[in-house]
């Protein structure tokens, strides 16, 4: 049910007037002084005939936009949603510069709750009257979000969110993702799972994210001739991963995939490595901040990763300068977060540029199809229609010797070992269960 | 027929018929627990045995954790929230004292808890004070604002990157027990958890300092004529408390590292630790915690157990060992409803 307020329906008069040519000045006026009576015109709707609430300037240089950056500032996984508000701010900075377009961020708390996070989208949308909302790491956070503002008419960038779900069966008409899936992920690293360990345990966060994760590993290293001899759902977040890594140990089998993510994957590390477990390890998302926080020592045997995108991630001469950007901006050293945070900003806006229109249905026009222009990564990037997916190439990477891993200018601990293009990996849209 | 029965007879039978009921139900529990791990020990040895180590590692660990927070709730009546700030501190503290200064993580082993104890005193008489012998929400309240307050600092200080200093080589990797092998720093954090217990439980009820204290909650007028300083103890028991949370932070810390989360992820814990031990008690925290680290670590195996045995896989649940802590809880009050040792009439 579509549940966006009163007073933004009386904005959304305002910008479909605008739209169809009336005059930006005298309808940004306008659309403040309308009363109720205007506002009820849109009553009941639904959300694909909404747009934004406050940009006020013309669509091509010199407009503005009012965008909400959603996603974890507390919790597990609090220093990945940092790390996308950053990449955000640093598409701010270069939308301002090379397009001549003002962008305000309003930021929001998701924490790690789907209920949290959908209340605060409420709130981005219906009180800040943001004109398009990214962000999110949790899959399941970003799920709620994303069907809520589709619903309402808003465009939305699920950051950073990898469950199948996201472009399958739970899509939506108005919500992106610009990250990789997990199918991606998993099919980029099956090959080099199966050639690391003929016999893997799957060890994963019981929610979408995790679940979704485990099947497509399954799926992955099974198509490549390896076997999988068992699999374990563990709570999320926990404070100890003890109990599993002893499921783990007496398996029998000779790798553990893990697929959790976020802090958990620190303790899971740092707890693999102290219990003396004979076990290779990988695992289907790399984020490489993760392994900042357990150390060159046992990051140097934490094995091989697929990854979103990482700081050894073959990249343009866009992205090479990205990657140093970051550094020199946030006193920070790039990973994954970075890269979806600022992909989600550049397309969101330059997507409401091509539209004219912060609808959430002219957004979502603009993008499905659309191929990048200039993308971070290096290789063929585009929108894909029927899911909403952002095809792009998939890296892995592994863990660098102790004495090779790089601090300065920023950290980089891993070597890029492959890239699978993106349509080589992606499941076809048949497959992912999406109807749009 | 019934007419020679008075009312507190026929109350006292239907007591009875519950009485009757309620233990057949819980002997039967007991069973079908006993036979479920002894199916799961024979079935899977090797596992069973790694969790019961495991578990009891952990549940010492929780005990370390609560120990500081039984402390300061059984003794001062303070529902103190930001026990888990206090034990976030001690994490960061000694990142700063062995990766910012370079020290060694002896040295901050030390530093780190004692820095954490002058916070400790810090708010005591800045903040607590205040709030002695009004209702425990106002303390709860108090507390859950200095948690917020903390945590942003250190986020301010230190950023929401995870971060982590490096432990002794002694301290590394695992140790060989035999049957199995657990880490050497987890250890290590048994047996700091076991002199921490120990002292407390000395100082507290051995040493003339805790006997002046004890007196001080149960009468502190009485105290205070027989020329006892309340105020000055109570801020020394809220340091000592505060310590042994830094100390819980630093061993934490250097097992997993940290982030500002640290302590929020583990304060609901540790109030489960402390109410099923029974406010009140120091030795009921040491119980409740060796109790709730080996449910945790063993139900998982005894439910999957029960599964196999009976044919019946819906009742192998999936993740169940988050739940674990609360499971526990919600037995334990429905037989004791003041936990373990509660003490009749404390924050009731």
């Amino acid at each position: 049910m579509p549940e966006r307020s009163g007073s933004r329906k009386q904005a959304r008069i305002g910008r479909r007037t605008y739209i169809a040519g009336a005059g930006a000045a005298a309808l940004t006026g306008l659309s403040g002084c309308l009363g109720n009576g205007e506002g009820d015109d849109t009553e009941g709707s639904g959300g694909d005939d909404t747009s934004g609430g406050t940009t006020t300037g013309e669509a091509g240089g010199g407009s503005s936009y009012k965008i909400g950056v959603i996603t974890a500032r507390s919790g597990s996984y609090s220093f990945l949603g940092e790390g996308e508000l950053q990449g955000a701010k640093l598409a701010q900075k270069d939308l301002a510069d090379e397009h001549g377009v003002d962008v305000e961020i309003v930021t929001a708390d998701t924490e790690t709750d789907p209920n949290t996070g959908l209340e605060r989208m409420k709130r981005l949308v219906n009180e800040e009257e943001v004109d398009a909302v990214l962000g999110g790491v949790s899959s399941s956070v970003a799920i709620k979000m994303g069907n809520w503002a589709s619903d309402n008419g808003v465009a939305y960038m699920a950051a950073g969110s990898h469950s199948d779900q996201t472009t399958g069966g739970k899509c939506a008409a108005n919500m992106f993702r610009p990250t990789c899936s997990n199918s991606m992920l998993a099919n980029a690293l099956g090959s080099q799972m199966a050639d690391y360990a003929d016999s893997w345990y799957v060890m994963y966060a019981d929610y979408t994210w995790g679940q979704t994760g485990r099947d497509a590993i399954k799926k992955s290293v099974k198509a490549q001739g390896g076997e999988i001899t068992g699999e374990i759902g563990t709570p999320f977040p926990s404070q100890d991963y003890t109990q599993y890594l002893n499921e783990a140990a007496n398996s029998g089998a000779e790798g553990l995939a893990v697929v959790i993510a976020g802090t958990d994957q620190r303790i899971v590390t740092e707890q693999f490595n102290d219990a003396g477990i004979d076990m290779k390890m990988a695992g289907p998302l790399f984020e490489e901040s993760v392994f900042w926080g357990v150390g060159k020592e046992a990051t140097s045997n934490v094995g091989v990763w697929a990854a979103p995108w990482a700081a050894s991630s073959p990249s343009t001469e866009k992205g090479e300068a990205f990657k140093q950007r970051i550094a020199d901006e946030f006193d920070a050293s790039p990973f994954s977060r970075h890269y979806m945070g600022y992909t989600s900003m550049e397309q969101l806006v330059l997507a409401a540029e091509r539209a004219g229109s912060t609808e959430g249905a002219e957004i979502s026009a603009a993008l499905e199809g659309h191929e990048l222009e200039a993308p971070i990564k290096d290789g063929d990037v585009y929108w894909r229609e029927g899911d909403h997916q952002l095809i792009q190439p998939v890296d892995t990477v592994e863990a660098l010797p102790q004495d090779e891993m790089q601090d300065d200018p920023y950290k980089s601990w891993f070597k890029h070992t492959s890239t699978s293009a993106g349509d080589d990996v992606a499941r076809s849209v048949a497959d992912t269960g999406c109807s749009l | 027929m019934n007419e020679g029965i008075t009312f507190q007879e026929r109350i006292a039978a239907t007591l009875s018929e519950q009485s009757s009921l309620s233990l057949a139900v819980w002997g039967a529990a007991v069973v079908l627990g006993v036979i479920s791990l002894g199916y799961a020990a024979v079935d899977r040895p090797g596992l069973v045995i790694d969790n019961l180590i495991g578990g009891f590692v952990y549940g010492m660990i929780l005990v370390l954790i609560a120990l500081g927070l039984a402390l300061i709730l059984g003794l001062m009546n303070v529902v103190n929230f930001a026990h888990g700030a206090l034990f976030m501190a001690g994490a960061y503290i000694a990142y700063h004292v062995v990766a910012v200064l370079g020290l060694s993580f002896w040295v901050a082993l030390v530093v780190a808890p004692l820095a954490v104890g002058v916070v400790g005193i810090l708010m005591e008489v800045l903040v607590l004070r205040r709030v002695y012998g009004q209702e425990p929400i106002v303390g709860l309240l108090a507390t859950f604002g200095m948690t917020l307050m903390f945590q942003e600092a250190v986020r301010a200080i230190w950023g929401s990157t995870p971060l982590r200093f490096d432990t002794p080589a002694l301290l590394d990797g695992p140790l060989s027990l035999g049957v199995t092998s657990v880490g050497k720093f987890r250890l290590f954090a048994v047996a700091v958890s076991v002199i921490a217990v120990v002292a407390t439980y000395l100082i507290v009820t051995r040493t003339t300092f805790g006997l002046s204290v004890r007196s001080g909650v149960q009468d502190p007028e009485m105290s205070e004529f027989l020329g006892i300083n309340i105020p000055l103890r109570f801020t020394a028991m809220f340091f000592l408390g505060a310590t042994i949370a830094g100390l819980g932070g630093v061993l934490r810390g250097a097992e997993v590292g940290m982030q500002p989360d640290l302590g929020a992820s583990f304060i609901i814990l540790t109030f489960i630790v402390v109410v099923v031990g029974g406010v009140g008690s120091l030795f009921g925290s040491v119980v409740a915690g060796l109790l709730i680290g080996e449910a945790v670590f063993l139900f998982p195996l005894m439910i999957r157990a029960m599964a196999d045995l009976t044919g019946l896989e819906f009742l192998a649940i999936r993740g169940i060992g988050g739940l674990v802590p609360y499971l526990v809880m919600i037995v334990i009050l429905m037989v004791r409803p003041r936990g373990f040792f509660g003490t009749e009439g404390f924050l009731e």
